[in-house]
């Protein structure tokens, strides 16, 4: 395997992918790992402080180079995810705070419908799109 | 020097909300927020939104301003409006109030999502003294509106206490004055005609299920003695509808055996004179689970049953005759308005424990209907508990906050603000309620039908005029 990153050791049937945990945090391993869970078992060892390393065995035989390159997007996705989260974490309690915090907006005559039953009609007329138009490109 | 996304400095003229962004196609970028607000953006407009450079581009500073995804000085409290009127079903307190009269039932249908009982059994009517203690209870929620949904088994086996529970509940309305709507979902074939006179008077709402054509249905919905239903079924439907001019709703669940029928489905419901038809998966608990080998399929290939039989719907409307289906029309509505739609599964958090609540014919309170196979989802009793008891305890809340999905990667996913787990398929499946995402079987489905109708709304004009249509028609879901 000469053009794998030197991060990834291929087995027999599964690789070992090792994380600098400096790049990717232990949440960002985790939630990889867990997105990962309909295509391989996932077994996570190592030490967070210094090296994470995790094992990766696709359930389906001939899709261990999907599933290492799926691992390294899911890695990436969920660090900026997390950054992301961090970053816009006071605008978000600064909204939802200011939602409980007024007198909230409520249709109380909304009768709630359900899976069997829904023949009430919309009262509402609400096919007023509240999106601005999309201009031309 | 820039060495990362992350070094750029943030802009002095706004900040982002939370935002979630997917590529849906080559130079298309949906982003998303919590309160279910979204703009499709151009490659550059996108590379603005992440770089924090969108005052560069006045424009997209606008657009971003008028939904909320950038937040300024002047649209914070427009914001805080959208958020409340998306969520406010939060604050509202229970509306539907699903009272599962009979645990009997004189049918065997293959997905039914409880475990029916035999119509000879004794002991699973709903009496009249636990009946009065669930009007009690139902009055007790906060909410203006109430709706008080007569569910089984098959609730006709018990239509007594129907009558029972509209008169003791109007009786109490004298003094709570509440907006009350009374439906019955019953399979129809024990409706007579001074029942469905009494019905009428009282304008309860009825809603069926009619499973599609004869060959479909009569597999699926039999009869205890093994025939099916179809033919009582559609003579009643028809009765109701021109007989009596009254409206009567249904709805197809769709099995495997449904699956190649998509067409001759939703045909079924165009010659009965609907004009709309609402297509349903199964949820894997009761019946459903116990013959899953037989009946069950994957999430990719209901969705593709699903989106056939929506393109055929698209092309009876292109012909002229307008007919909607009625997912597709909820998920539309989603992204269109800004208001809570009130349908109680398909939010974030669900109805489950919140807007909606079901008591068994012994007066036990589930979190929604779907949870009645499960004693996990028992939230309380009539008999002992008040609803200020119940709707505080820590089990309504962890259930609250399970269906939010702000506790799992729900809230990492761009459908969220239009969706949710649903919790009792998650412990149906895998005897846990907080759901496996990447191989959770709801989470498949919901994410595909949004996805859908996203891509429909966004890239087709015809389709999206025709979903407009659906949207503004006043029909229900």
């Amino acid at each position: 395997m000469t053009d794998s990153p030197k991060n990834v050791q291929y087995l027999k049937d599964r690789v070992l992918f090792s994380i600098n945990p400096k790049i990717y945090p232990l949440e960002v391993v985790h939630s990889a790992a867990y997105a990962l869970i309909d295509k391989a078992y996932v077994m996570l060892d190592g030490d967070p402080n210094d090296e994470i390393i995790a094992e990766l065995k696709p359930k389906n035989k001939g899709e261990i180079r999907e599933v290492v390159t799926k691992f390294a997007e899911e890695l990436l996705n969920y660090a900026v995810y997390y950054n992301q989260s961090r970053m816009n974490k006071g605008v978000r309690e600064m909204i939802i705070g200011r939602v409980f915090s007024t007198n909230i907006q409520a249709s109380e005559t909304t009768q709630e419908k359900d899976e069997k039953c829904d023949e009430i009609a919309d009262p509402l007329g609400i096919a007023k799109p509240w999106t601005p138009p999309k201009k031309k490109r | 020097m820039v060495t990362s996304l992350f070094d750029y400095p943030e802009s002095p003229q706004y900040a982002e909300n939370r935002y979630i962004p997917k590529k849906l196609a080559e130079g298309d970028y949906l982003v998303t927020i919590d309160n279910g607000a979204w703009a499709l953006l151009s490659e550059e407009e996108h590379e603005l939104l992440k770089t924090h450079r969108v005052s560069e581009n006045p424009d997209l500073f606008k657009k971003l301003e008028s939904l909320g995804i950038i937040i300024t000085q002047s649209n914070q409290a427009k914001v805080v409006g959208d958020y409340q009127a998306r969520f406010s079903h939060i604050c509202n307190g229970t509306s539907l109030h699903i009272a599962a009269i009979t645990s009997r039932c004189n049918q065997r249908c293959l997905y039914c999502y409880v475990n029916p009982k035999p119509i000879s059994s004794k002991g699973f009517d709903m009496d009249k003294d636990t009946a009065k203690r669930v009007v009690e209870f139902m009055f007790q929620s906060p909410s203006k509106a109430i709706t008080i949904e007569f569910q089984g088994g098959e609730p006709l086996l018990n239509f007594p206490i129907i009558q029972y529970i509209i008169d003791y509940s109007k009786k109490l309305n004298k003094k709570y004055k509440k907006d009350i709507v009374y439906t019955l979902v019953t399979n129809l074939t024990l409706m007579q005609e001074d029942i469905l006179k009494y019905l009428i008077r009282n304008r309860v709402g009825i809603c069926t299920s009619l499973d599609g054509p004869k060959e479909v249905h009569d597999r699926n919905r039999r009869f205890l003695g093994g025939h099916g239903t179809h033919d009582e079924v559609v003579h009643w439907i028809q009765d109701i509808k021109t007989q009596f001019a009254y409206n009567v709703n249904a709805l197809p669940v769709i099995t495997k055996f449904s699956l190649p029928y998509a067409k001759e489905i939703v045909d079924e419901y165009v010659n009965l004179g609907f004009n709309r038809i609402r297509i349903k998966h199964m949820i894997y608990c009761g019946l459903a689970k116990e013959n899953w080998n037989k009946i069950g399929y994957t999430p990719e290939q209901y969705l593709k049953f699903w989106k056939g039989a929506l393109e055929y719907c698209f092309k009876i409307n292109k012909s002229g005759r307008f007919f909607a289906e009625g997912t597709s029309l909820l998920i539309t509505r989603k992204f269109l308005s800004r208001d809570y739609q009130a349908f109680t599964c398909l939010g974030w958090p669900c109805g489950a424990a919140l807007t909606q609540t079901s008591y068994d014919p012994h007066g036990d309170i589930r979190s929604c209907d779907e949870s009645r196979s499960f004693e996990e989802f028992k939230i309380g009793s009539v008999r002992k508990d008040s609803y200020r008891n119940v709707y505080t305890s820590p089990r309504v809340l962890n259930i609250v906050a399970l269906t939010s999905g702000l506790n799992s990667l729900c809230d990492a996913c761009v459908w969220h603000p239009y969706c949710n787990n649903c919790i009792v398929s998650s412990f149906g499946m895998e005897g846990n309620p907080v759901p496996k995402l990447p191989i959770d079987y709801e989470c498949k489905i919901r994410g595909g039908l949004i996805e859908h109708v996203l891509r429909t709304l966004a890239y087709s004009k015809e389709k999206r005029k025709i979903l407009m249509e659906w949207c503004s028609s006043k029909q229900g879901i």
